[in-house]
């Protein structure tokens, strides 16, 4: 069976090209039934009613959230569920980092970040009147570890994307993660574009937050996690109400329920989370380390063939090593927008403009950018027809 | 939306890109989200626009959108301008459905111009 048949939006849009992944992915029929299914057959709300359909709505939903920890080798009850991997980012910035000056006294991040994982950060280091280092681009594209290395001591928490959303190059999180750990300086990982693409072991990595959305790894919109290690348990919530509360005693003091039920205040995402379950048993049974091979032949494949388009300037990393398939890349004389547009004409789907990271797109030199993002329904025949098409759009400007 | 050849030629040869020297009223406007910018001046005279030029860098649409914008004001009175609408530059392209997300591409150049007016004291 073709992978694409697996995609309900391609019966609809037979010659959808679809390039743009990293803003969020297409959905597999299995997710979109079992969040039908979920409003179908058993829509009660979770962790309340002692009827059937409650019973079973509770039992979907802590068994996604177990699926999803076994996903990333987690324990469930360090599976927080979250809106996005914004509301994660947010949440341990305000929950766990401004809090605790041992945590809060200068932040360490990197010019690749997205907004999301950049303004929580210049925001915290604001209202502190503490430092925000960032790692700076190096001429290569890539960012400089050597910053990133030597400001670890300077720093209380460090905050880093586990893949740019720009130039879809891989940092090394194990590396980041046990610098830091020796100077213990606890970390969070951006996963937001790596968790599609890459297996991620958050006990091998000894990880501390790692955070993702469900809809760029093809689960629903609404839905993300935020990894919290055991170790960090003693979290102030967010958001009071609801589950999150055991009781409130008669002189009106709350008693907190335990993690990660603490940090999910009123009426959880339930389809959603029952969705984002469907998703990763989508990926694991097409396996992560397959994803993993095709991923590095096709951003291979298509580095290659955009490199072969002589207007076209890929920003960022040239070398197809550590990379996923994202490609960012300008055409001196057309704008980003029209590029895309006038893709959008032959059916072809990519993203142009600042790509949510505004300072790393500035770094490399761009006001804005097309960017093309590959996923699992993706080919090189895909590739093969966005470079026949820029090359008619190329011809129509001369 | 449909990209006609004839915008692609209005992009690289718009007819109003010019800067007009010690203009009565100017204003630059920039569409922060990709960079675009466009700088309207016009010259007025008895309470009529007798020159209008821009200058400025951005999409087919934003430089399509500006200099139609400039086309519509020539010669024409300051209260007349006022009732220009962000549908008669859409119309003057010949554009349909151009989205949510161009919209702010094709009104840059009449939101210069908007703004450039509320220097103007009438």
């Amino acid at each position: 069976m073709n992978i694409k048949d697996k995609f309900p939006i391609y019966k609809d849009n037979p010659n959808l090209v679809y390039l743009d992944s990293a803003a969020t992915t297409l959905k597999p029929e299995s997710v979109i039934k079992s969040i039908t299914n979920y409003y179908t057959h058993y829509s009660a709300n979770v962790h309340r009613g002692l009827y059937s359909i409650a019973e079973q709505a509770t039992e979907e939903f802590e068994n996604a959230r177990v699926r999803i920890a076994y996903f990333i080798n987690a324990e469930p009850e360090e599976i927080v569920f979250v809106k996005n991997a914004t509301e994660a980012i947010n949440t341990v910035a305000k929950c766990f980092v401004e809090c605790n000056t041992r945590y809060s006294n200068n932040i360490l991040t990197t010019i690749l970040e997205h907004h999301s994982n950049l303004l929580p950060w210049i925001e915290l280091t604001r209202r502190n009147k503490s430092k925000l280092y960032t790692a700076p681009m190096l001429p290569n594209g890539r960012v400089d570890l050597h910053y990133l290395y030597n400001n670890i001591q300077n720093v209380g928490f460090a905050a880093v994307t586990m893949v740019s959303n720009v130039t879809g190059e891989i940092l090394p999180i194990a590396e980041i993660i046990a610098k830091a750990h020796k100077q213990n300086i606890p970390v969070l990982i951006d996963a937001a574009q790596g968790a599609a693409h890459l297996p991620l072991d958050v006990k091998k990595l000894d990880a501390d937050f790692v955070c993702f959305s469900g809809h760029k790894m093809y689960g629903p919109t609404g839905i993300g996690i935020l990894y919290i290690n055991k170790k960090f348990f003693d979290f102030s919530p967010l958001f009071y109400g609801g589950n999150m509360v055991k009781t409130v005693d008669a002189n009106l003091n709350p008693l907190l329920n335990d993690m990660p039920y603490k940090l999910e205040a009123g009426t959880s995402p339930i389809a959603e989370a029952i969705g984002l379950g469907a998703a990763v048993d989508f990926l694991s049974e097409y396996g992560m380390q397959k994803i993993n091979t095709n991923d590095a032949l096709l951003a291979n494949y298509a580095l290659n063939k955009l490199n072969d388009v002589p207007e076209l300037n890929v920003i960022g990393p040239l070398d197809p090593n550590n990379r996923l398939p994202i490609f960012s890349f300008t055409i001196k004389g057309i704008h980003a927008h029209d590029i895309a547009s006038l893709l959008n004409e032959s059916n072809v789907a990519v993203r142009a403009g600042h790509m949510c990271a505004a300072p790393a797109v500035r770094a490399l030199g761009a006001d804005a950018v097309v960017r093309v993002s590959l996923g699992i329904y993706n080919t090189e025949e895909d590739a093969d027809f966005l470079c026949k098409k820029l090359k008619q759009i190329i011809k129509r400007f001369k | 939306m449909f990209y006609r050849q004839k915008l692609i030629e209005l992009y690289k040869h718009p007819s109003n890109q010019k800067e007009i020297l010690n203009p009565d009223v100017s204003h630059t406007q920039e569409n922060v989200t990709c960079g675009d910018v466009a700088s309207i001046f016009f010259k007025i005279e008895n309470g009529m626009v007798i020159d209008v030029g821009f200058k400025g860098h951005g999409c087919v649409l934003a430089i399509a959108g500006t200099d139609i914008a400039c086309n519509l004001i020539k010669s024409k009175k300051l209260k007349d301008i006022q009732s220009i609408k962000n549908e008669d530059i859409i119309k003057e392209l010949g554009l349909e459905n151009i989205g949510y997300n161009r919209y702010d591409c094709v009104t840059l150049g009449l939101k210069a111009l908007n703004e450039a007016l509320k220097k103007w004291k009438f």
